[in-house]
């Protein structure tokens, strides 16, 4: 997969890209806005990993320049301006995902794992996780090659979650997902979950208490040590 | 006895007003009663008048044929003259008469200088006799054989003799003052008031509250000392602004290097096989993430105490906990710790989201790292009468009761505490509760840890 990395830093930029290259991703390195004008004509990136502090453009106009010509490609800024102003800005210009400086390679490579899933992923891939697996065209679920029947909202939630796997997802964010902005049973959400639980088995999703749900890739093992 | 003497020493400026006002208005009485009095001894009401020549005169026309009675009667006169002018019987010291008649004295009063002849008629001349001055005047009668002398000393000090007699000009500012003293310190209470105000909004200000006083009198002279302190203000506050910016941009700047160290020592990772080497990448990526900490809480404690107005608006508390709990699971589950979240209905505040954020963010994280791996961090929110409660309980070690006031300082750390850490979070915590009114206080959790309570007043709903 084709990612250009647009960073100005030299030694950030070389630590991403060969922490990048490590993972088996093709990494285009460029330093200037015009360079990474030019590299998205030439090798039509997957993904663009863009630092927002260029020294010769702002970043936010290279921004909206990608966003006018080359629509699909996900989008995740780099910045060292962490505020929720600049955070949300980010966002309203048409970036995909966000990652304040100094960030961690685990979280680096997950929020590109999950964009990459999110655009080009779905048509030929399962997303598997301990015999849970999720195939997103047919909405199929099986759990250990055993095909298990979910209603819509189950689901709705199923794919939610494992689209986000280790991330908390609060009850507010899946009451949205999967019942719309209407007004629903406080307890409806509880419902849905026990149904899947039931379903898919306990194993999955862990329940983080007054907070939300989760998927983890490896699960926690409470109270040891 | 020694409180009001200390009281009476301390310098008050209605003290000073009042000795001032009162100082000037007995220079001015008294150079006025100067003033008067020199006047007067320079030229004697007694002796411009002509009544008393006139009174002589006719003494001595009706009672020419009985020279015995009318040296009796003018000398009765001279004594009466004597008496009103005040000086005695010294004719050094008072009135003098000496009467002529066809230039021979037939009366002169005691010991009255017999030399003193003016040159004149009817006007008033200062003339040496016996080696002293005197001032006299002369007038004839009408027939023209009788002449009247009038004289009086004309000494410097004289003048003093005339004041003792003429003491009834002092008395009316002695009996005065006492009376202007009241009014005069009422008045200047009064007048002082607007100064009084100035005070008391000075005095309630907090350290962190630069903005310009609020109370602006409209009297001048207040008026260019509350513009004084005003500018004063301003001052600081941009050098405190400048100083914040310097730290925030400093920040800034630190965190692309410091990402890029941890990106290169995340990639090296993969390549190291031995332990001893895998220990000391982990020591590296360790200090590189105190390091980022660090940073961020600098930035968000300049955040937080950053001067400029944000507008306070009315917030989701629950949803806002619920979002930043889901932020912090991973770093929980990373220490294998759960995390719970008791809240029954949805809370409104009013407030700052950023820097509400960073309150909770804080504070729970500061339950997580000191809570031991398998522990249980408890948050709950709860509305009580009168405000709304944020509790986070852990089970760590707690703070000791003696160290719970000071942990609030900046990079102030329990001295017992092996955990690593910035020492700004409950710096943080604190400035984010009193900018949004509200209080936090440490106690003891039910499982013996720290218990972080925060007392947001009640939302009030429009």
């Amino acid at each position: 997969m084709k990612i250009l990395l647009i960073e100005d830093d030299l030694d950030l930029g070389n630590g991403v890209r060969i922490a990048l290259a490590d993972q088996g991703f093709d990494v285009i390195w460029v330093r200037r806005k015009e360079d990474a004008l030019h590299q998205l004509h030439v090798c039509v990136p997957e993904l663009v990993l863009l630092d927002l502090g260029l020294p010769d453009g702002d970043g936010m106009s290279l921004m909206a320049c990608l966003r006018q010509q080359h629509n699909g490609i996900p989008v995740i800024i780099l910045t060292a301006r962490g505020t929720l102003q600049d955070r949300l800005s980010g966002l309203d210009a048409g970036a995909d995902d966000y990652l304040v400086k100094p960030f961690v390679l685990a979280e680096l490579l997950a929020r590109v794992r999950a964009l990459a899933r999110r655009s080009y992923g779905f048509q030929n891939e399962a997303i598997e996780l301990r015999g849970l697996s999720l195939y997103v065209p047919t909405r199929r679920v099986t759990v250990n090659a055993r095909h298990i029947e979910l209603t819509a909202s189950e689901y709705a939630l199923l794919e939610t979650l494992m689209l986000r796997t280790d991330r908390v997802l609060t009850r507010s964010f899946l009451e949205e997902r999967i019942f719309g902005a209407k007004e629903n049973m406080s307890n409806a959400l509880d419902v849905h979950m026990g149904n899947l639980r039931r379903k898919i088995g306990d194993s999955y999703v862990r329940t983080v208490r007054g907070v939300g749900y989760v998927i983890d890739t490896v699960p926690i093992q409470k109270g040891a040590g | 006895m020694r409180n009001v003497w200390r009281h009476m020493r301390t310098p008050t400026f209605v003290r000073r007003i009042m000795v001032a006002q009162m100082l000037l208005l007995t220079l001015l009485w008294c150079l006025f009663l100067t003033y008067v009095l020199w006047e007067d001894l320079r030229s004697p009401p007694i002796l411009t008048g002509s009544k008393t020549y006139e009174t002589i005169f006719t003494v001595v026309k009706s009672m020419e044929d009985h020279p015995q009675e009318r040296t009796q009667v003018l000398s009765a006169l001279s004594k009466a003259v004597r008496e009103n002018y005040g000086g005695g019987e010294d004719p050094e010291l008072s009135i003098s008469l000496i009467v002529r008649k066809n230039k021979e004295i037939i009366y002169a009063s005691d010991g009255a200088p017999a030399g003193v002849i003016n040159s004149r008629y009817g006007k008033i001349e200062r003339v040496e006799s016996d080696g002293r001055t005197w001032t006299s005047r002369t007038l004839k009668s009408g027939n023209a054989d009788t002449e009247v002398t009038l004289i009086t000393p004309a000494g410097g000090w004289n003048f003093f003799i005339y004041l003792n007699s003429r003491g009834y000009y002092v008395m009316p500012l002695l009996v005065c003052i006492p009376f202007l003293l009241f009014p005069a310190w009422l008045s200047i209470r009064i007048a002082m008031r607007p100064w009084h105000k100035v005070v008391n909004e000075v005095s309630l200000r907090t350290p962190d509250d630069l903005s310009p006083l609020k109370a602006v009198p409209k009297h001048s002279e207040l008026r260019q000392m509350v513009d004084a302190i005003n500018g004063f203000l301003a001052r600081v506050r941009e050098s405190t602004e400048r100083e914040r910016v310097f730290i925030a941009d400093a920040a800034h700047e630190l965190r692309t290097p410091l990402a890029a160290m941890r990106i290169n020592v995340e990639a090296l990772q993969s390549y190291v096989s031995s332990d001893r080497q895998k220990e000391l990448l982990a020591g590296i990526i360790r200090s590189n993430s105190r390091a980022a900490r660090l940073v961020n809480q600098l930035l968000l404690m300049m955040h937080s105490e950053a001067r400029i107005d944000t507008v306070m608006e009315p917030l989701q508390l629950t949803t806002l906990i619920q979002e930043r709990m889901a932020g912090l699971a991973p770093l929980a589950a990373e220490r294998r710790i759960e995390l719970e979240f008791y809240a029954e209905e949805e809370i409104w505040v009013t407030g700052v989201r950023e820097r509400l954020m960073s309150l909770i963010d804080n504070v729970i994280e500061n339950a997580v790292k000191y809570s031991p791996g398998g522990g249980r961090v408890e948050v709950e929110l709860r509305s009580l009468n009168q405000s709304t409660q944020l509790r986070v309980s852990d089970a760590g070690p707690g703070i000791p009761v003696e160290l719970r006031e000071r942990v609030f300082d900046r990079f102030f750390r329990d001295p017992n505490q092996m955990q690593s850490g910035s020492g700004l979070g409950l710096a943080i915590v604190k400035a984010v509760a009193q900018q949004h009114n509200s209080s936090v206080s440490l106690s003891t959790s039910a499982e013996g840890g720290l218990m972080v309570s925060v007392n947001f007043p009640n939302h009030k709903s429009a």
